[in-house]
């Protein structure tokens, strides 16, 4: 940048592009549903409790789907529960996205064989990010939530859509 | 108290109902079949034994018949006794016992949306778990699964790579 030019802005100025605001305050701040469906939600709870603490990537939960920004389907679905996490799902407000957690939401995991279990979430919503694991620690949803940041840093908004 | 006392005792209480009872054992506890006509009169003469407490409801597919099995258990008298009864596959209908444990309730909706069992005079026989829009009784033996739920496949790429069938 040219000195004199640099010279005539406050000193607080930053450059960027839009882009990147938009995406740096969309991954930092993506509150999630407090919401679980079995036992993966048990480590949902220690994922956002104070040792693994999701707090300081900027997620926290929130009880209602109107102020969610990410839905972290945490155990197995039935067909039963899959029209609900559905209207959750179409509840929320866009920008939104889904982390799959565990076996069961990915695949149908260890109740694959059940009369009544829904053998994967992406059937019902679109899905970002899966976790695998059955369930998985919360490291591991702690990557999956670092995974959807760095996929939310690469989104264009702005761009034309091919 | 001894078994045999007891089958004695509960022999009496049934006198007026049941001609000889048909004992068995089950898990090691006593069990009574009767007939499904006679089931809520036995049912009520049990209760005036001491057996207040109805512990569960569970039906078994034996093919031709499903066997309705009623655990019961009496707190105050420390005493367990399985009670029993059959009813034809092509008309599952028995009556319902509600009006004697109102423990049944519940358990009478899950067995008859599971097994397709009627009970017969149950005040309240909606759907317990299974959606209101569920077909067939997923718990029979000869349960087919639908192709596709409300638009869902339901097909398992996973296990059928390893013979494993639709219908278990």
């Amino acid at each position: 940048m040219h000195y004199t030019l640099r010279n005539k802005l406050p000193s607080t100025a930053l450059f960027t592009t839009v882009d990147a605001v938009l995406n740096w305050g969309r991954l930092s701040s993506l509150w999630y549903l407090l919401f679980g469906t079995a036992c993966c939600a048990i480590e949902l709870m220690q994922t956002g409790g104070p040792r693994a603490d999701l707090d300081r990537f900027g997620a926290v939960f929130r009880s209602s789907p109107r102020q969610s920004d990410l839905l972290i389907v945490a155990g197995t679905v039935t067909y039963k529960m899959a029209s609900r996490i559905k209207r959750l799902y179409e509840q929320m407000a866009d920008p939104k996205y889904v982390i799959s957690m565990g076996s069961c939401s990915n695949c149908g995991g260890l109740f694959d064989l059940g009369y009544s279990v829904l053998r994967g979430i992406d059937k019902v919503i679109p899905v970002d990010v899966y976790v695998p694991g059955c369930p998985p620690r919360p490291e591991a949803l702690t990557q999956g939530l670092l995974v959807l940041q760095e996929k939310i840093r690469k989104q264009r908004y702005l761009a034309r859509e091919a | 108290m001894g078994l045999e006392a007891l089958k004695e005792e509960i022999t009496k209480a049934l006198s007026t109902i049941v001609v000889e009872p048909v004992w068995a054992e089950a898990a090691g506890d006593l069990a009574l079949h009767v007939l499904p006509g006679s089931l809520k009169a036995v049912a009520a003469a049990l209760k005036g034994v001491g057996f207040r407490l109805l512990l569960a409801v569970a039906v078994v597919d034996e093919g031709e018949t499903f066997r309705v099995v009623y655990p019961l258990c009496s707190l105050e008298r420390r005493l367990r006794l399985i009670l029993m009864t059959s009813v034809p596959r092509q008309a599952p209908d028995i009556d319902s016992l509600v009006d004697v444990w109102p423990a049944a309730n519940w358990h009478e909706r899950e067995q008859a949306e599971l097994f397709g069992v009627t009970f017969v005079g149950h005040p309240d026989p909606r759907h317990l778990l299974l959606p209101d829009d569920w077909e067939g009784y997923p718990l029979r033996k000869d349960y087919k699964e639908p192709e596709v739920y409300r638009g869902i496949s339901t097909e398992r790429p996973y296990w059928e790579d390893e013979g494993c069938s639709r219908s278990n």
